[in-house]
């Protein structure tokens, strides 16, 4: 996995001419928890690939299980742009723990909050049920942010 | 607003969490649903409520010996006919027998794991360990079967309710599930 990350990154990178860097931090409300990470993508003509990092605040309560952690590639595709607002297919792959191979459909909608930041809601699948995010992004690269997906 | 929206977020987690999912095996059929779903920890532990309707009788005698399966997992990139570990169930002589259910390399085992109450909610757990499948019932001891497959990283799905064995459910059989 980190090896298919690196050659995509690069690739892309050295290929495409990528337009711009993203990073967002996320909040992801699962069945197990709410979790938090990050995404830092190259994005090119609205389309992006990137890294993805996602762990659990919350311990499996009650239970006391640790928290587990997702590591994978994340993926964003464009479904409707406007001046306003962007909604994206964006599923990551990776493995979680380590060990257990999982693919996390999302949709978010994208929003500017503040200059060179948009805010995005987005809703997926996570642990086999329905799951709600809430992120914050900008680029590093181009600050035209404001919804230029 | 963020702040807001986190609050929000945050009050969805006890609706959210520990909530039983209710397993329909409609008459006629082997399973309720068809379901794609990955194993993302190593502990698979969850309660599950079987109510009067696993009470059934086979239409050939020597089939209620077969047995049904409840929950579990495929092994890492294995079919669940290949490597495998669930829990299994099945009502002989007036009992709700509950059995763990393997693949072992294509070679099926199963043993007792205890009886179980209808109705009432009992504990179930099947942990992956590096080299055993690890089965409990309740608080009763674990018990250890050999894991044969050596792959470590990869897809392990999860294997949802399921009737028989060789017959169909001969009428709706309620299971519900709360993974934990």
């Amino acid at each position: 996995m980190r090896n298919l990350s690196i050659i995509i990154c690069v690739v892309f990178f050295t290929n495409a001419h990528a337009q711009s860097i993203d990073m967002e931090v996320l909040l992801q409300q699962t069945v197990n928890g709410i979790e938090y990470g990050g995404n830092v993508m190259l994005e090119h003509k609205q389309w992006a690939v990137g890294m993805s990092y996602q762990k659990g605040i919350t311990k499996y309560s009650e239970f006391d299980l640790p928290s587990i952690q997702f590591l994978g590639l994340v993926f964003q595709i464009p479904i409707i742009t406007s001046e306003k607002l962007a909604l994206v297919f964006a599923p990551r792959v990776g493995f979680v723990g380590e060990q257990f191979f999982v693919v996390i459909p999302e949709v978010k909608l994208y929003t500017p909050l503040i200059r060179n930041v948009d805010l995005s809601l987005g809703t997926g699948m996570r642990y086999g049920k329905p799951s709600i995010s809430l992120s914050l992004s900008t680029s590093l690269k181009n600050f035209n942010h404001a919804v230029r997906r | 607003m963020v702040i807001g929206l986190f609050l929000l977020l945050s009050s969805c987690e006890e609706e959210l969490s520990y909530e039983y999912e209710n397993f329909i095996i409609q008459k006629g059929s082997h399973s309720p649903i068809f379901n794609v779903e990955a194993l993302q920890k190593s502990d698979l532990s969850f309660y599950a409520i079987f109510d009067s309707s696993a009470i059934y009788t086979s239409k050939t005698p020597e089939n209620q010996w077969d047995i049904n399966k409840l929950y579990g997992f495929s092994d890492c990139n294995d079919s669940h006919h290949t490597n495998s570990a669930r829990i299994g169930w099945r009502w002989l002589n007036k009992n709700l027998e509950i059995h763990g259910y393997v693949y072992q390399d294509g070679v099926r085992a199963s043993f007792f794991l205890g009886n179980v109450t209808l109705g009432e909610p009992h504990f179930y757990s099947i942990k992956l360990l590096s080299d055993v499948y690890s089965f409990q019932l309740n608080n009763n001891p674990r018990i250890e079967t050999a894991r044969m497959n050596g792959c470590k990283k990869g897809f392990y799905y999860k294997l949802f309710p399921y009737f028989g064995g060789d017959e169909r459910a001969p009428h709706d059989i309620l299971i519900s599930i709360n993974e934990i």
